[in-house]
Parts: structure tokens; sequence; C-alpha cells
């Protein structure tokens, strides 16, 4: 048996996983061959430093730690996706924006027309269309109002919730 | 909820727990695999700093799948796959590599005897850089071995392979390590790679 051989059956040595044939023929190589006598060394001290790679786990209470701030958001994801849930809050603020439409109507179109008249004045070009829109759909259709209000709101909710959702954990 | 099909009551008894809501019955489960999940992790990432992050975000991935878990494999074995793919994915969105190319720099000088050699040069962090360039089976059966404390047979368990394909893979992954070390045997260092 040449030493590459020898060199490959050292850990199965080491680790008593050979038969009794081919550990005897392994001793008596190494009772005449000093380079496999040095590889066996080798082999031991590379045993003995894999021996030692537990101790590189951090202990199991530093991860726990870390475990209870995690199951800690994770108990607050459900409320957080309830508060943070676009359509929820949307919904809630149609209901209230709706109430104040009713109940102050009168007061409130022409004074959204009069702000949007303002804008148009004061910024012209693009502002101008957007605020003549605005004054349009305040003073002519609250649901195109409603609508613009609606989706801004679905719009700024659901980012808030998609941030903190990604960036709340740790 | 599905009737587990685990053959182990307490973890059947734990999972049901967890599922249920009971944390501490969560808790149990992962401390009893908190070094399985680390070796996997730490032999795809291959550094500290980055392994104890992936091992958070595998906790969290472990805790929203598992009223997922049907118990078709072992726990142990379910646990490496999260393990394993949160690793991947992790190590992917950081872009980091899993085995950096490295030149062969661990040469040692020629007339040194191996042995000497080995026992200048098996510091704790030559030998995590001279693991990373085990092929990744190798890699991850020496991981559960030494890193995680696993025996053969639960390793085969949890990889899902025969015995003696463990045994193979982690004395082949030494006779790969001590080539590497010494510079004994043709090519030790190309030997490294990819050698199954």
């Amino acid at each position: 048996m040449n030493c590459d051989r020898i060199e490959e059956l050292i850990p199965r040595y080491l680790d008593a996983d050979l038969g009794e044939g081919e550990r005897r023929m392994i001793d008596d190589h190494l009772a005449s061959c000093a380079y496999c006598r040095e590889s066996l060394e080798t082999f031991t001290a590379l045993e003995e430093s894999l021996g030692r790679l537990t101790e590189t786990v951090p202990a199991w209470k530093k991860a726990e730690a870390r475990l209870s701030r995690t199951l800690g958001f994770e108990r607050r994801r459900p409320f957080a996706a309830l508060v943070f849930n676009a359509p929820f809050i949307a919904g809630l603020s149609f209901i209230a924006l709706g109430i104040v439409l009713f109940v102050n109507g009168d007061a409130i179109f022409p004074a959204l027309q009069s702000l949007g008249s303002r804008l148009a004045v004061s910024l012209g070009g693009l502002t101008q269309d957007l605020s003549r829109l605005l004054g349009e759909a305040a003073g002519l259709n609250p649901l195109a109002l409603l609508s613009v209000y609606g989706l801004l709101t679905i719009s700024l909710l659901w980012g808030t919730r998609i941030l903190v959702l990604r960036f709340g954990k740790r | 909820m599905e009737e587990l099909r685990l053959r182990d009551d307490e973890e059947r008894e734990l999972v049901r727990g967890a599922v249920d809501g009971n944390e501490r019955a969560f808790r149990k489960i992962i401390e009893k695999h908190y070094r399985l999940i680390y070796s996997v992790v730490h032999g795809v990432a291959g550094r500290q700093d980055e392994t104890e992050d992936i091992v958070q975000e595998v906790f969290i991935k472990i805790f929203r799948a598992l009223p997922k878990f049907r118990g078709e494999a072992r726990l142990s074995t379910w646990i490496y796959r999260i393990a394993r793919n949160e690793a991947v994915n992790a190590l992917e969105k950081r872009q980091l590599q899993t085995v950096p190319i490295e030149d062969c720099d661990d040469l040692p000088a020629s007339e040194e005897s191996p042995a000497a050699t080995v026992q200048r040069m098996i510091t704790r962090e030559r030998l995590e850089r001279l693991m990373k360039r085990l092929d990744e089976k190798q890699r991850l059966a020496i991981e559960l071995r030494y890193r995680g404390e696993k025996s053969y047979e639960e390793i085969a368990d949890i990889l899902e392979i025969p015995l003696g394909t463990v045994k193979t893979y982690i004395y082949r992954a030494k006779v790969s390590l001590k080539r590497m070390m010494t510079g004994s045997g043709a090519n030790a260092c190309e030997r490294g790679f990819g050698e199954s």
C-alpha cells in the first residue's frame, strides 16, 4: 500500500472505522514509514483543531436574547398589519371625510375652489391645471375629490406599511 | 391543524404547541436545533458576523413557516433546509460569495516538516479559511459534525443521505484540509475544490 493510500485511510484509522486487516496493514506501514507517521500526527492535530470549532458557536443565551426581541416584533406584527393596512385606514378616512362633507360641505367646497384659483394664479403652468382640476373636483364632483383623496391616502399608508414591516424588524 | 406525521412524540407536542402560539415551545424547538442552524448557516456564509444575523433570519423564517410544517420530513431535516436556503438567499441579497477565491498562499516553507507546519498553521482563522475551499457537501458535513456536534447518524438523518456517504464526505474533507495545510500531495490547493 503506498503512502497516498495510507494518507486517505488515516482519518478512518483514527476513527476506528477500519476492518482488522486494513488496520494491521496501516500499523505495519507506520512502523516503517516516517512520512506517514508525520501524516498521522498531522491528522491528529487537525482533529483537535476541528474539535475546538464547537467553541466558536455563540452561547444560546446570547442568541436567545436576540430571539426574544425578534419574537416581540413578530407578536406586534398582527397589530402593525392592522394599523398600517391601507384599505382599512382608507375606509375609515372615507367615512370621516363623508361625515365632514355632509355636515360642512357648503363651506368647504367654495373654500377649496378659492384655494385652487389662488394656486393657479401664483404658480401657473402645471399647477394651474392641477388646481383647476382640484377646483372642478371640489366644486362640481365630490366623488372625484373623494377618489383622489382615497388614492393618495392608500398610497401613503401602503408605503408606510412597507417601510415599517421592512425596516422595523431589528 | 392537520395531524403531524412526526415520529418523535416530544417534537410533535412542541411543534403543535408552537403553532398554537406557545412561545416556550417555539423557543425549545429553536434551542434544540440551535447548533444545527448555526453550523449550516456558517457552512454557507463562512463568516461569523454574517452568520449571527442570518441565524436570526432563520429563526423568523421557522416561526412563520412552522404552521405549514406537516412532518413529511424530520423536523431537523426541515430546519436544515430552511437554514441552508435562507443562508444562500441572504448571501445573494448581500452579494457575498460563499467561497471566496483565494490564492494558494497557505503552502508551507518546503524545509519545514508537515507536522511542525500544521502545529504552526492550524490557527482557527486559517482552518476556517481552508474549510471555505472545501466542496459544499463536505463543508456542511464537517460543520454539522464539529460545530454542530452531530453524530454521523444524525447527519445522515438531517441530510437524508446514507451513513457511508456522510463518512466519506468527512474523511475526504479531512484529507483535503490536511493536504491544503501541508502542501502535500499533487496540486494540494486544487484538491480542496470539488473533491467528492
